[in-house]
């Protein structure tokens, strides 16, 4: 294939003009002479540095990538373990989430391409509406008017953990690239053991629709089990499988036709060799309306907002369970309580702020090793 | 109180007037141990550890160097030490209790069978099963209820037999109870576990089954759970087509085995790794007594003329390692000579069904 162009003048979210001086494109040794970077930059030094995950980041950070650098990994050949803020120092890295799922470099110039049209103020301004608007309610309602399905949810628990990544970077920052996902997680990032008694407080029906992500991480597992899953849960394209849910535990997921009859199948079999996949980890909120998905099994299509947001449900959570979830739920708009619609189909002003929402700028994804 | 006859456990073999006997268990338990040992030793002492990695220095600071060391440690996922580190003067006998719950009662049990363990008599075993299958082109298994048979391509160089047998030698380690001598792909443990046991035919699985658990995350719930959905295999058999080692279908022989087959599919459904026969392990302790629930210290279980097992799924790359003890199913070489398990009546009928 030909060589793919990077254009990171074009990449709004390392800020506006800071005193970066170096552009860096952290990539395996496989794929090094796949990429060039566009020369129509700011930047005093370009670099394409190999890294193939087999000695310490911190290492690489130290001996080949300077200060005031931006820096963008894809790695579609080694999982990159968070950084710390201390380490990137004054540094900002993109990551785009290529090793999780499975993206070709033709999926990765897909996203190159839709990352460089984000524009950072519209997603905040995006993000800081939905915040406001959901402060102001006291309950949520996941709504899918067309079957007639509620499920509430109890945004404003308070052990919720609220991930945007969006936005600007500032030194010492990392985003997963493009970026545009608000997540609300039930349990802390890196959380060592997953603890039974705590439950997403939703409760009542849902629809799985759209398209899914299988995402693997530490965990052993096979490729070709990963996409054979992934393919079985992927017919929730053609038809809805219908999740009731119960303070955040799938009591039963049923396929509204059976064209979604694999998915179904596919779910209570992962339900019965792991009964932490029955648990809902996260509820996502994929805000990027520029981008469109790839086909396959990708994880960066977890941005995709459509035209005006889409939902997604995480089941499983890495690295304990095998694989993380993320099932879109088209058709299903987000209610505040007094039933207007403030996602999904239409957005609502604003209106006063009564309660937090406890809300994290994320230093990863929240949801995945990339 | 957990009763340890240290002088009647003939697997650790002699012992000199300098060597100790030394328990190495969970701080939780320390207390709960009392140590017999005659004559046989100078003294035994007891150490606690709750992390594994604090062995290396357990070993280093405070063991004997001459010892007979027994690790109980049901809370701890243990790894065997290299041989530098055990040293060459001392011998470690490791009991099987971690990779399944085990409490005090079991420890008691499992403790019991290893004092009555014949270590002599599984040579016996091993030795009738080394000079027959070194001689015979394949081997063939035959389940005398079912009528099932798989023939067992066992001469591969890649093959790799452990054998849990025997007393040990100075600066040996085994596992406690002693009695199974089992095969595996060698590339199995090099993360490879998609090679599987070259074995055509059909296998009926019914007996006891083990669940184990490593380090890969798990639910206990879950685990005890999907145990007791294999445990009606107890019930009624499941039989399972192989070609080349890998499952090709599963069949119950009555609704009695339902919950098996649908733990086995969904296992295999969600990771294809669980369909390979990846070992066949012959259990050859005949003193042992079997303990009702997930033991992995059942694995060894000889009955009174060896017992197969078949397992699927290896940790840690695979959630769990699945245990299935075939007690009606007995080995024969390719000329039809008894080698272990319980023999079939109609001898004169095996292999009839099979394309060797």
């Amino acid at each position: 294939m030909n060589k793919i162009m990077i254009y990171p003048e074009k990449i709004k979210s390392y800020g506006q003009a800071d005193e970066a001086k170096v552009f860096c494109l952290l990539t395996n040794s496989e794929y090094i002479d796949c990429f060039v970077i566009s020369k129509n930059n700011h930047y005093d030094q370009c670099l394409i540095v190999a890294y193939d995950g087999d000695t310490d980041f911190d290492d690489v950070l130290n001996d080949t990538i300077p200060n005031h650098c931006h820096m963008l990994t894809i790695l579609p050949n080694c999982l990159l373990h968070s950084v710390s803020k201390e380490s990137l120092d004054k540094r900002k890295l993109l990551i785009m989430a290529c090793k999780s799922g499975k993206t070709s470099l033709e999926g990765v110039e897909h996203f190159l391409r839709i990352g460089e049209k984000i524009e950072p103020d519209e997603q905040v301004n995006f993000s800081n509406k939905f915040f406001s608007k959901g402060e102001a309610s006291s309950l949520f309602t996941l709504a899918n008017p067309t079957m007639g399905l509620e499920c509430t949810f109890d945004h404003l628990d308070e052990q919720l953990e609220w991930h945007e990544q969006l936005g600007e970077l500032e030194w010492g920052d990392q985003q997963v690239f493009p970026s545009g996902e608000i997540a609300c997680f039930l349990v802390p990032l890196k959380i060592q053991q997953l603890d039974d008694d705590v439950k997403f407080r939703l409760n009542g029906k849902i629809a799985l629709n759209g398209n899914v992500i299988v995402q693997s991480g530490p965990p052993s597992f096979l490729d070709s089990d990963q996409e054979r899953i992934f393919q079985h849960l992927s017919t929730t394209m053609y038809a809805e499988v219908v999740l009731d849910i119960k303070e955040g535990e799938i009591i039963q997921a049923k396929a509204s036709n059976e064209k979604s009859l694999p998915a179904e199948k596919m779910l209570n079999a992962l339900f019965t060799v792991d009964s932490r996949f029955r648990r809902i980890y996260e509820v996502g909120f994929s805000i990027n309306t520029q981008a469109t998905p790839w086909p396959g099994n990708t994880a960066m299509n977890e941005i995709c907002g459509g035209s005006l947001g889409r939902i997604h449900l995480g089941i499983g959570m890495l690295p304990h369970t095998q694989y993380h979830l993320d099932m879109f739920c088209d058709g299903t708009v987000v209610k505040d309580d007094k039933g207007d619609i403030l996602f999904g189909k239409a957005s609502q002003p604003a209106t006063d702020e009564v309660k937090k929402m406890v809300r994290h700028r994320s230093v990863s994804c929240p949801c995945i090793e990339i | 109180m957990i009763k340890v006859n240290a002088h009647k456990i003939i697997n650790f073999g002699d012992a000199t007037e300098a060597t100790y006997f030394c328990l190495v268990t969970n701080s939780q338990l320390k207390d709960q141990f009392e140590i017999n040992i005659e004559k046989k030793y100078k003294a035994y002492k007891i150490f606690s550890l709750d992390n594994a990695d604090d062995f290396v220095a357990l070993m280093k600071n405070d063991m004997p160097d001459n010892a007979h060391i027994l690790v109980v440690l049901p809370s701890v996922y243990f790894k065997p030490p290299p041989a530098d580190l055990l040293g060459g003067q001392r011998k470690l006998g490791v009991l099987a209790c971690s990779s399944t719950p085990s409490d005090s009662e079991s420890i008691q049990h499992f403790i019991r069978v290893a004092e009555n363990t014949d270590p002599v008599a599984q040579d016996v075993f091993a030795d009738r099963l080394f000079s027959l299958g070194e001689k015979t082109k394949h081997l063939l298994f035959y389940n005398k209820k079912t009528k099932t048979e798989a023939v067992f391509h066992h001469l591969y160089d890649h093959l790799s037999w452990h054998e849990q047998i025997g007393v040990l030698d100075w600066g040996q380690q085994q596992l406690l109870p002693s009695g199974e001598i089992s095969v595996l792909p060698v590339n199995v443990f090099d993360q490879n576990i998609e090679v599987a046991l070259d074995v055509t035919g059909e296998l009926t699985l019914q007996g006891t089954a083990i669940l184990h658990s490593g380090t890969p995350s798990f639910s206990p719930r879950d685990q005890q759970r999907i145990y007791e959905d294999l445990a009606t295999l107890n019930d009624d058999a499941v039989i399972a087509s192989l070609d080349g080692g890998h499952i090709t279908s599963l069949k119950a022989a009555s609704k009695k085995s339902f919950r098996a087959i649908r733990a086995l599919e969904a296992l295999m459904y969600t990771d294809s790794r669980y369909s390979t026969l990846l070992e066949i392990g012959l259990g050859v302790n005949t003193n042992h007594d079997l303990i009702a629930g997930n033991s992995a210290m059942n694995e060894v279980y000889g009955g009174k003329k060896g017992v197969i097992h078949l397992g699927f799924g290896l940790t840690p790359y695979t959630q769990y390692h699945l245990d299935i003890l075939c007690p009606d199913t007995a080995l024969y070489t390719a000329e039809k000579e008894w080698i272990l398990g319980e023999t079939a009546h109609l001898s004169d009928q095996i292999g009839e069904q099979v394309i060797g």
